[in-house]
């Protein structure tokens, strides 16, 4: 069985020994760090570059969601550092999203093929394990929450934040819109996690930068590890969702 | 004669048995319309999508289409298209008149040459046709219906269509903001009849697919062919509106 696993490189050492795997795809190359986790197969992608070198709008979504989609993988559980709008998910806080509002709006976010369903973003049987495994780790994962996805690399104003509060989004972040579509339109299943880095109130008396984002993230490292151990020890091959029906239909269409 | 242009959209890839293709070369690219005569009026239809349905939305040529209707001397354009309906008033299979939009793309929508006021998106004198060309077939229209314009190609999500829902929108398309800009820029008349071929998701649990657009339009698609010719009869040439104000503006700017 094989997981796809997007994130910042704090997680690499969930594994002993991790084994170099390049995969061309027509958007690009993509490396993904292949890793043992019991019967599992794990890809690790750290989605910006090993030493966080590629800002968020310069991401190469298509190749790297390709690229998983050619290593043959079809669940892929994505970590991403936010801000809280929402004041009721701490600085640390880890939350589950539910739903999307997209408002990135210079993004290659589609393969072009057709148009997928994304009514529900995220795979339920993944949302499923992550909570599960919350649950028996005694950790505090706020769920339901809806992410507001924003271009970046710039953070908000503080318009912006009481503007994206009052329509009741809980997190800001700048990647997970795209990859969920994406993901939808390759049928891969895909679920995400969120580590609440700063509040984004547009009142914080620390305002966001990457220095923070990356010590807060260092600090609940073991946090969002333990995570992640536990949901990929409760990952099965065993689906019921809907993630793949768009897709198989298109591929029907399309062989016909 | 008068020519008038006709924008299908998904479900509706002809009007009449007969007409005569023709490709028509833009700096932008080739487009293919189809020609008859109606009425005693010229009339162009241009199947948004290509003949096949090949384009999807965020891939249509915009800028071609209509300024290929510019060069066949089109001066005013009746479109329909399929949206998903937000407001739960709208059902599936349902026509609406669209008064406003707010436009959310990011795609190419200018010609780049001048900025022109589109206070009021959709031609006044066209609406009133299409009001009149509904009462007279006897089909209902829902009319000063706002439409918020994606990018596409993906279907929204729940928690966008809720947004969208407080923000006030009746229904959800991917093209319409586009051509009307580029309509308005050439200073031609436009207007849209939407189909609701889908609740928006979230609305209800049926998902949107490309398959459920198409059987909608197919159950309506005589309804559609039948308002679009009371349309083209009804249609005269301009009066009073004020479409073309800021296109003769620009022209004569630059002689």
């Amino acid at each position: 069985m094989k997981i796809g696993l997007i994130g910042g490189t704090g997680l690499y050492d969930l594994f002993h020994t991790l084994t170099e795997q390049c995969i061309e795809t027509d958007y690009g190359q993509v490396t993904l760090l292949k890793g043992e986790f019991e019967d599992k197969e794990v890809y690790f992608l750290p989605r910006h570059g090993t030493e966080h070198g590629v800002l968020a709008p310069f991401v190469n979504y298509k190749a790297n969601m390709m690229a998983l989609k050619k290593a043959g993988i079809e669940q892929v559980i994505a970590v991403s550092a936010v801000g809280s709008i929402n004041p009721d998910i701490p600085i640390g806080g880890l939350s589950m999203p539910d739903q999307i509002v997209d408002f990135s709006r210079r993004r290659d976010n589609t393969y072009g093929q057709f148009s997928a369903d994304m009514t529900y973003p995220f795979c339920p049987d993944l949302q499923k394990a992550v909570s599960t495994a919350a649950t028996e780790n005694s950790q505090t994962l706020y769920e339901n929450t809806t992410l507001i996805c924003v271009d970046g690399p710039i953070y908000e104003t503080s318009s912006e934040l009481q503007l994206f509060s009052s329509w009741g989004m809980d997190v800001v972040g700048m990647t997970n819109s795209t990859e969920a579509a994406l993901a939808r339109e390759l049928g891969i299943c895909y679920s995400a996690v969120t580590l609440s880095t700063d509040l984004a109130t547009g009142f914080a008396p620390i305002p966001p930068d990457l220095g923070t984002h990356k010590r807060v993230a260092a600090i609940n490292k073991d946090k969002v590890k333990a995570l992640m151990v536990k949901t990929l020890a409760l990952l099965s091959e065993q689906k019921s969702c809907q993630c793949a029906k768009s897709y198989n239909e298109y591929m029907i269409l399309i062989n016909n | 004669m008068m020519k008038i242009g006709i924008i299908g959209g998904t479900g509706f890839y002809q009007l009449f048995d007969q007409m005569v293709e023709k490709t028509v070369h833009t700096e932008y690219g080739d487009v293919t319309v189809f020609r008859a005569v109606s009425e005693g009026k010229e009339v162009y239809f241009l199947p948004r999508h290509g003949k096949h349905h090949d384009a999807l939305a965020p891939f249509v040529n915009y800028r071609a289409n209509i300024l290929a209707l510019k060069e066949l001397e089109v001066t005013r354009i009746l479109s329909v298209s399929a949206v998903g309906a937000i407001n739960p008033e709208i059902e599936v299979g349902s026509l609406s008149l669209l008064d406003q939009f707010v436009d959310l793309t990011t795609r190419v929508k200018s010609y780049g040459k001048y900025s022109v006021d589109i206070t009021e998106p959709f031609c006044p004198e066209l609406q009133e046709v299409f009001v009149q060309a509904a009462k007279e077939i006897n089909e209902p229209l829902r009319e000063k219906t706002t439409l918020v314009c994606v990018e596409g190609p993906r279907y929204e999500t729940k928690a966008e269509i809720q947004l969208f829902a407080k923000w006030g929108m009746d229904v959800v398309g991917m093209t319409n903001a586009t051509e009307a800009s580029l309509a308005r820029e050439l200073g031609m008349c436009y207007s849209v009849v939407t189909m609701a071929t889908n609740m928006a998701p979230g609305i209800t649990d049926h998902k949107p697919s490309l398959k459920a657009h198409k059987e909608v339009g197919e159950r309506k698609r005589e309804t559609v062919s039948t308002l679009m010719l009371e349309a083209i009869k009804l249609a005269g040439e301009r009066k009073n509106c004020s479409c073309q104000e800021a296109y003769e503006r620009a022209v004569l700017s630059r002689t």
